[in-house]
């Protein structure tokens, strides 16, 4: 192999650098597509903690006014048609300390969650956050339950007024993450 | 080597240096992405998916029997009954009920494990092509409920999943001592037992809602049994537990006021032989419903199943991955 007199093996080093940018472009194309690695193993923590956030729901999910059931954990129901229409930025709503220590008392000491009530006002639908331990992190989940309140039922004058309009349907998000 | 003439050790040095942004480039991909081979680990993905399955059975199915060999209904999900014909394991207490599970049930599932454990694998579906081995804790305020000898994990590929649930321990009748539509004016309360099919089972009664503002206490032999030819006889302490606020009391002598709750429960030695018609509660003061109240079909007060919050956590493996 002959080269001129000046400059020799520069390309090698641009071959090289060029080299490893494709392939490292490669290979971070193969990363982030999904169909060929397929992270289960991130994919089954979620499913955990969902479980989790979900049975908690479950369990609180239950007609009082029938109920054959009686529990420490008392039903979404009552807290919800008992709630005043407040919200927090941060911390937990007045009316609703007792849901905050059942939810607590229900999940793994090494998750933090928030709590919002979603329904509809009359003109759109609004989420409201009514139980706030910080700021959802990344790998956060989030499982809901849908509440009914019927007209005779016993709710707050927040509920007789904000849409005029029963049954009021609320659905009830918990956001779950680890710490 | 000779080259041509000039300049030949010239490449070899750029190719080094070539080389080794590569290799830099290619090692930082490899080590700063921990993840990347995870999932070609043999049997993590196929072991959580039957961690979850044999979860979401447990906590969301109460089991199935077919019991018309022994004489009973065709099928029905009360397997805790009929362990001979058992066809599949479920805790939960009925369909309409998930996450909500039988102490009955779990106790079912503990005798079994310590008789059969073979026969529990099979009826949880996992003793087909590929055969697993579980371990199933379920802990009640930090109690365990399962207390049987579960093979032990194998050391690595274990797959774990919690659930969330609630136990329920039975029923209890529920006397709530302010109901406007009742009266209040006995000092003793009468819980006849005559709809009570089975005796065989103890029986709790539960008082609350008391409207006194200062303590009130219970008589002397506060328990009563009356026998079916109407003679009323005092129990021993023995044959009853009397809990105030979930605190056994092992003496009769203490008060009870507004917010508080009485548990007293019958023993079912005491209730069944001889047959006993009612259970009379005495107190020294009135506070108690007027009428007689019917332990089974009462209009006003139900009987109700008491529920505890608890964890359910199975482990799955399997000799096939390890």
């Amino acid at each position: 192999m002959h080269f001129p007199e000046d400059d020799k093996g520069q390309i090698y080093t641009m071959e090289g650098i060029v080299a490893s940018v494709i392939l490292l472009s490669v290979l971070l194309f193969i990363i982030q597509a999904n169909s060929i690695v397929t992270p289960q193993t991130e994919r089954s923590v979620d499913m955990k903690l969902y479980e989790r956030a979900s049975d908690t729901l479950t369990c609180m999910d239950r007609n009082d006014a029938d109920s054959t059931i009686w529990s420490t954990i008392s039903s979404l129901k009552s807290y919800v048609a008992l709630w005043n229409g407040s919200t927090v930025a941060d911390g937990v709503q007045g009316n609703l300390t007792g849901l905050d220590s059942d939810i607590r008392s229900m999940l793994p000491d090494h998750v933090q969650y928030s709590v919002s009530f979603i329904y509809y006002n009359g003109t759109g639908r609004q989420e409201c956050p009514v139980i706030v331990h910080g700021k959802p992190a990344d790998n956060s989940v989030a499982s809901s339950r849908l509440v009914t309140l019927n007209e005779g039922d016993a709710v707050s004058d927040y509920w007789k007024n904000v849409n005029k309009c029963f049954p009021q349907l609320v659905e009830v998000k918990l956001t779950c993450w680890y710490l | 080597m000779g080259m041509p003439g000039d300049d030949s050790g010239q490449s070899n040095l750029d190719f080094l240096f070539g080389i080794s942004v590569f290799l830099l480039t290619f090692l930082y991909a490899v080590t700063f992405i921990p993840g990347m081979f995870t999932p070609y680990q043999p049997g993590a993905i196929d072991l959580s998916a039957v961690a979850y399955r044999t979860s979401a059975m447990l906590a969301e199915d109460p089991g199935w029997c077919n019991s018309t060999a022994a004489g009973g209904l065709p099928g029905n999900s009360s397997w805790e009954n009929h362990q001979d014909c058992l066809l599949r394991i479920g805790l939960a207490d009925d369909r309409e009920h998930p996450n909500i599970l039988s102490l009955n049930k779990i106790k079912a599932l503990e005798s079994l494990v310590a008789s059969n454990y073979t026969l529990v694998r099979e009826k949880m579906g996992l003793n087909g092509s590929i055969i697993y081995d579980i371990n199933i804790t379920v802990e009640m305020n930090g109690t365990s409920l399962i207390n049987a000898s579960w093979p032990s994990a194998s050391s690595q590929n274990v797959e774990s999943i919690e659930r969330g649930v609630l136990i329920d321990t039975g029923k209890e009748l529920f006397v709530d001592c302010n109901n406007p539509a009742e009266q209040y004016n006995s000092n003793m309360l009468n819980v006849t037992l005559n709809n009570l099919i089975s005796r065989d089972k103890n029986i709790t009664i539960r008082i609350y809602n008391f409207t006194t503002a200062y303590p009130i206490g219970l008589a002397q032999d506060p328990i009563r049994v009356v026998s079916l030819s109407g003679n009323a006889i005092s129990l021993p302490p023995d044959d009853y537990i009397i809990k105030l606020n979930g605190e056994a009391k092992n003496s009769t002598d203490f008060g009870f006021m507004k917010g508080d709750v009485l548990e007293i429960t019958i023993l079912n030695t005491a209730i069944g032989d001889p047959i006993i018609s009612a259970v009379n509660i005495w107190t020294n003061s009135s506070c108690m419903p007027g009428r007689p109240v019917d332990y089974v079909y009462d209009t006003v007060f139900k009987q109700k199943s008491v529920c505890y919050p608890g964890i359910m956590r199975v482990e799955v493996w399997s000799y096939a991955f390890s």
